[in-house]
């Protein structure tokens, strides 16, 4: 099985190194979707199946936050895992990501081994390509 | 509010840690003549402290940061691209220092904005009111990072 991944982040360059080092990490990619803030992150999950979503915090329109707390109150989205990718890495921060659902945090500036840790721990599969036990939430879901 | 000292070697550890990381650039503390910088980027903060950061660099620069973090061909490089990955550095560099600088409470930070530098007039004028103002040379090239803080948030 392959992965959906969904990079939300207004830089076209911070989505362009996103996106390379999760194509050259060994990470079971199909599809790598991009989007430049929440709204469009929001667009891009009404139109396309998405597994993981890595998505920065200050973007214009609709920021990280925002879309956090818009995945988590729709049953749709909620359980989909979504790893912050930011410059803010107070603790203050962090803890409010958290708490909005994020599963991970990242502070940029990252090593590419950073994101690749991470996005193997968040969808379960080991870093010899195995998948370990499903980590992703598995909650009911009313439709 | 820390003394000046201080904000300046964080700043500097802040500076070298995203231009090695993201940039593959490793820079000099560097004390000489201005530079020829072309283009500039300048994010604004408020939270424990407020106040602006701004960089300053050499058009050869931009374009060897961009080529760097996304491994691209010289002529696969236009202004835009250029434009993207130096707002992203001083967004890099201004979210590191102030974590640093305040490891518990967040800040908030605007959405970078660059542009070509045109009047240098101005721009001596307003490198002259900066609190801190630190230069770095590269392997062929130069930047610099100002950085205007206030003790309160600003409005």
């Amino acid at each position: 099985m392959s992965f959906n991944v969904l990079i939300v982040d207004d830089s076209t360059s911070m989505r362009a190194v996103i996106k390379k080092i999760i194509a050259i990490s060994g990470f079971r990619l199909d599809k790598c979707f991009e989007a430049a803030n929440g709204r469009e992150a929001l667009d891009q999950l009404k139109q396309s199946w998405i597994d993981v979503i890595v998505s920065d915090i200050n973007m214009p329109h609709m920021n990280g936050l925002e879309l956090l707390q818009a995945l988590r109150s729709d049953p749709l989205y909620q359980n989909i895992p979504t790893i912050i990718v930011s410059t803010d890495g107070s603790s203050e921060r962090m803890n409010e990501a958290l708490q909005a659902g994020a599963k991970e945090f990242i502070k940029k500036p990252f090593l590419p081994e950073d994101i690749r840790k991470v996005l193997y721990d968040v969808i379960g599969v080991g870093s010899d390509g195995e998948y370990k036990e499903d980590r992703r939430d598995t909650g009911d879901v009313d439709f | 509010m820390v003394n000046i000292k201080k904000i300046e070697e964080i700043l500097a550890t802040s500076i070298f840690e995203v231009f090695e990381k993201m940039f593959f650039v490793f820079a000099e503390p560097f004390q000489g003549d201005d530079q020829a910088y072309r283009l500039q980027a300048s994010v604004r903060f408020e939270g424990p402290c407020g106040g602006r950061m701004r960089i300053l660099l050499t058009s050869g620069l931009a374009k060897t940061m961009a080529k760097n973090m996304l491994n691209l061909e010289e002529d696969e490089i236009n202004d835009t691209i250029m434009a993207d990955c130096v707002r992203e550095s001083i967004n890099m560099v201004c979210g590191n220092f102030l974590r640093k600088l305040d490891p518990v409470h967040g800040s908030r930070m605007t959405i970078p904005e660059c542009d070509v530098i045109s009047n240098h007039e101005k721009l001596s004028e307003d490198r002259n009111q900066s609190n801190v103002k630190l230069a770095f040379s590269t392997e062929n090239d130069a930047f610099e990072v100002q950085l205007n803080m206030q003790d309160s948030p600003q409005p």
